[in-house]
């Protein structure tokens, strides 16, 4: 029987000519990354509970101070100091408000048919090269830092096939959520969705990572696309050349697969995920004319330059509506720079948008943008959870960066193909 | 093993952020964390009313979101070592296991549950004994390899007892 690339990812990490869905199998990592949400707890344990601490490969190891920059309380900046000094005195790669980690893991470290584990759901974003990447929490990876492995079940696996065109103001995260509304929130659970098809090929890079970045948001263990020449070349833009060794894994013919979807992208419009739950999606005409007090664009969803284009390109020459604040922030000091040299920056500060430091930002409503009772977010973020951004009495919808960028201007969630 | 306590019933995608808000992740200990469990659905004082051995049961999907393991270190602190579901989110089931925490994910179980039932649960036995209502259901177990996770109270402990850590 065939594999699917997840299954040829986990059976070469975990040394064996053969996976199937079920089996356990114990993995070694090429990453292992830990953001400021719950490496505290982690190096508490790691204190506390491990009698003979190491580090198996301080090498793999990749903190990143992303969620609360800068930090907004004492408590706040005394937890993110022990992740300072943890990363000092084991010699770890630390990024420090430099942006959110599963951007920088895909802009500095995963590389096609690798494997990343992360104390971050999200981070299923490595999918996007070709990559397994899947989140874990505190104590796996205190496990995993000292054995430089972990354990897994192999996945069944979920297939998209994707054809069709998306129209001018259509998306990959009206692609993302429509995909979420067909499974719902628990469709993929413990499962892979694997994103193949024409359509996918004429993707570029960052379009597939706002699919990949949101599998867990059906559930699902990872996602992942086949790497191609596009990929490589993109990561070669960015590290330069040349990249170390790295697989372009491809599922067989005769890979098994639990269900197949088919999605044609001419029929797509622009999907809204309505609060509070990912899976109640639905068109973003049923949404029109809602008021709304704030719009972000910005997280590993939806922070990449592409991202930040779409919503220069609407924002050029207009001005957030009086009644609407506007923030945006970019998904990497990388992003922001470039942002800034092609000028985008200055068209979101005329427009009257508060230009927010790369972090995880309003997306994960701790310490910038917080909404207050009542009110309303339209966001490009990554989840919609009653109180996630503020109030437990707010509002969270979830867009596309174009649909976030003309409401911005209306003040209300408009269709962008109805915008002037 | 056996547990038995007091039941208390949620509902479908109860989600991480609902189990403990994001605002409370960075207080430094767990114990102050878990006072505000479940504080946006039951308010300020829930965590007061669970005693050890009480049971949590929910719907389907249960503990989707992020990957913080505090909403189940939270749980655990409060004394609660057995949680039923219709279904349960990877992360969530991954992160019970890895805290001792036994979970029993079963479609009709938590239909059988009501709040603040007394309930028993035989576990080498795989029996849930609703003590209120007299019903009893047969549980599908975890897996050998789970269970000796489980049994050890943590990931960590279980790794210890196998090797030189």
């Amino acid at each position: 029987m065939g594999m699917t690339i997840t299954e040829k990812i986990l059976s070469h990490a975990g040394g064996k000519k053969h996976v199937s869905p079920g089996e356990i199998v114990t993995i070694t990592y090429n990453w292992l990354m830990s953001n400021d949400a719950t490496t505290h707890v982690s190096i508490n344990m790691w204190k506390n509970k491990v009698k003979n601490p190491r580090i198996f490969d301080p090498g793999k190891i990749v903190f990143v101070i992303d969620h609360n920059v800068p930090a907004e309380n004492v408590k706040t900046a005394d937890t993110q100091k022990l992740m300072r000094i943890f990363a000092r005195e084991h010699n770890l790669q630390l990024y420090d408000g430099e942006g959110v980690c599963h951007q920088l893991l895909m802009e500095n470290h995963t590389l096609p048919g690798q494997v990343v584990i992360g104390a971050d759901s999200h981070t299923t974003t490595a999918g996007a090269y070709g990559a397994f990447g899947s989140g874990f929490g505190s104590t796996d990876i205190v496990a995993a830092l000292h054995e430089g492995t972990i354990w897994v079940k192999v996945p069944e696996t979920i297939k998209f096939e994707i054809s069709g065109k998306l129209k001018s103001y259509v998306t990959a995260k009206d692609l993302i959520l429509k995909m979420i509304q067909y499974l719902g929130a628990k469709g993929a659970t413990y499962k892979t969705m694997e994103i193949t098809g024409d359509a996918v090929k004429d993707f570029s890079v960052e379009e597939r990572i706002t699919l990949t970045n949101l599998a867990i948001e059906a559930g699902a263990k990872n996602g992942i696309i086949e790497a191609d020449r596009k990929v490589i070349d993109y990561i070669k833009g960015i590290r330069g050349e040349p990249l170390p060794e790295y697989t372009i894994f491809k599922s067989d013919p005769d890979a098994e697969y639990r269900q197949t979807f088919t999605i044609n992208l001419d029929e797509l419009e622009p999907m809204v995920a309505f609060p509070h739950t990912l899976d109640n999606v639905k068109p973003l005409k049923d949404a029109v004319g809602t008021k709304v007090d704030e719009v972000f664009i910005g997280s590993c969803s939806n922070g990449r330059i592409e991202d930040l284009r779409i919503a220069a390109h609407v924002l050029a020459g207009k001005k957030v509506h009086r009644s609407t604040r506007l923030l945006i922030s970019p998904a990497s000091r990388r992003v922001f720079k470039q942002a800034l040299d092609e000028g985008l920056i200055l068209t979101f500060v005329k427009a009257g948008a508060l230009v927010l430091n790369p972090n995880c930002s309003v997306c994960w409503g701790a310490c910038q943008g917080v909404i207050g009772k009542d009110e309303v977010l339209l966001s490009t973020g990554t989840r919609n959870f009653r109180g996630r951004a503020g109030s437990p009495e707010s509002k969270i919808f979830l867009c596309s960066p174009r649909t976030a960028a003309v409401s911005a201007v209306t003040g209300k969630i408009t269709h962008p193909g109805e915008f002037e | 093993m056996k547990i038995s306590g007091k039941v208390f019933k949620f509902g479908n995608n109860i989600d991480t952020d609902i189990i403990i808000p994001t605002k409370y992740l960075v207080l430094p200990s767990l114990d102050e964390m878990a006072r505000h469990i479940f504080e946006p659905l039951r308010g300020e004082n829930f965590s007061a009313q669970l005693s050890p051995g009480d049971v949590i049961t929910a719907g389907k999907n249960f503990g989707c979101g992020s990957s913080r393991e505090q909403a189940v270190q939270c749980i655990t602190a409060c004394g609660v070592k057995l949680v039923i579901a219709e279904s349960f989110s990877r992360l969530f089931f991954r992160n019970c296991i890895n805290n001792g925490i036994y979970v029993i994910q079963s479609p009709s179980i938590p239909g059988m549950l009501s709040e603040r039932d007394q309930v028993e649960i035989d576990i080498n036995a795989c029996e849930v004994k609703n003590i209120t209502s007299g019903i009893t259901a047969k549980f599908e177990p975890l897996s050998d390899f789970l269970y000796e996770i489980v049994q050890s109270g943590n990931l960590i402990d279980y790794f210890k007892t196998r090797k030189s850590w």
